[in-house]
């Protein structure tokens, strides 16, 4: 059994359905690094990512079977491995998370800016990344509801479309929009406030 | 456009889905306006910066004890597939019931609840079994009470579906 024919969908399904040890391997190989990006991003914790990992790999195993293919097989993977993370993040006490209203852009009557807005986006290319921005950012990711952070997780960090991102989470595309055009609002702004007064709040 | 239809649109101007006399009108305002610039500008950055934090090596450790995890539960997998087999029917349509009454009476606990509110939305036969219980959980029909019962094979491993 060559893995090349097990990179199709549909073959690799039939084999996994026959419980045939080189599919598992061909199966893991082409997901485990996605699945595990995708765990960190969202729980945000190496063990817990393994643990969620685990998991995505042992219910795919159990349920194959009844997988019908009436979605593709990536973002069948990927919603199993969204539900896991759910899952243990309402197991987990989470810290508070902010209320993203009031960081929202204000506008006057007329629809204009109410206040100016600074351009910090050339100061961040000449001291790209560093450790501490890197960091901020993270907080602020994580400081987002779930409702929010799993949408901007699958769409800005794993870079899916909105289109697959909708599928995979059981959401209307303009939902999907909506709710990544909100968080992206929100972390503008914390790093608008970061950029200028140089501190996290 | 003004200023707040200006951000309204940015998502759209972002994914390429603005309609072709938006995207000008967006192109006339952005000459006129540096406050909506400066915004553009600093919006396209927050994407941009945030995709960098993605973590995407997996340590060369946690990638081989997972790998081992995963062969050894796929063996052990075929080795269960029998046991799955003898579950009869009669105990598949007990638990479908049990899950339909507790789903609608709030009584469900909350992992078992979220899976099945998504297979709700992925799939017409079973939801109206979950959605007010207004179907009384008698007459559940056979391919509602396949897919209900396999909802408890998506609880992490060690989870009792009803918390027992
Ligand atoms: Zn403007």
């Amino acid at each position: 059994m060559s893995t090349d024919r097990l990179q199709d969908d549909n073959l690799l399904l039939e084999e996994l359905r026959a419980g045939t040890e080189a599919s598992v391997e061909a199966l893991f190989e082409r997901f485990h690094g996605k699945i595990y990006s995708l765990a960190l991003s969202i729980l945000k914790n190496d063990s817990d990512a393994q643990e969620a990992a685990q998991d995505v790999f042992i219910t795919v195993i159990r349920k194959v079977g009844t997988f019908k293919g009436d979605s593709a097989l990536y973002s069948w993977i990927y919603r199993i491995c969204v539900n896991s993370c759910l899952m243990r993040l309402r197991s987990r006490r989470r810290n508070e998370t902010v209320s993203i209203e009031e960081f929202m852009p204000v506008f006057t009557e007329e629809g204009m800016h109410a206040s100016l807005v600074d351009d910090w986006s050339k100061e961040v290319e000449r001291n790209l990344l560093n450790k501490e921005l890197g960091g901020v950012i993270q907080r602020y990711t994580d400081s987002l509801s779930e409702k929010y952070r799993v949408v901007f997780v699958l769409s800005d960090v794993e870079g899916l479309s909105n289109e697959e991102t909708s599928e995979i989470l059981g959401l209307s595309v303009p939902a999907v929009k909506s709710r990544l055009h909100r968080a992206r609002l929100y972390l503008r702004e914390r790093l608008t406030r970061y950029m200028t007064q140089g501190k996290v709040e | 456009m003004n200023c707040k239809e200006l951000v309204y649109l940015l998502g759209d101007y972002f994914d390429g889905s603005m309609e072709p006399h938006l995207r000008q009108e967006l192109g006339e305002h952005i000459k006129l306006c540096d406050v909506c610039t400066n915004f553009l500008k600093t919006y396209d950055k927050t994407r941009i910066l945030c995709r960098s934090i993605r973590c995407d090596e997996i340590p060369p450790e946690v990638r081989d004890q997972l790998k081992a995890f995963v062969v050894q539960k796929a063996r052990e997998h075929r080795a269960d597939i029998e046991r799955y087999t003898t579950c009869t029917i009669e105990e598949r349509i007990l638990f479908a019931r049990r899950l339909v009454d507790l789903f609608a009476s709030g009584d469900l606990p909350p992992a078992l609840t979220s899976i099945a509110e998504q297979h709700a939305h992925h799939c017409a036969a079973c939801a109206p079994f979950l959605k007010t219980g207004v179907v009384p959980p008698g007459s559940i029909p056979a391919e509602v009470v396949d897919h209900l019962a396999d909802l408890a094979d998506e609880l992490p491993p060690g989870d009792f579906p009803f918390g027992d």
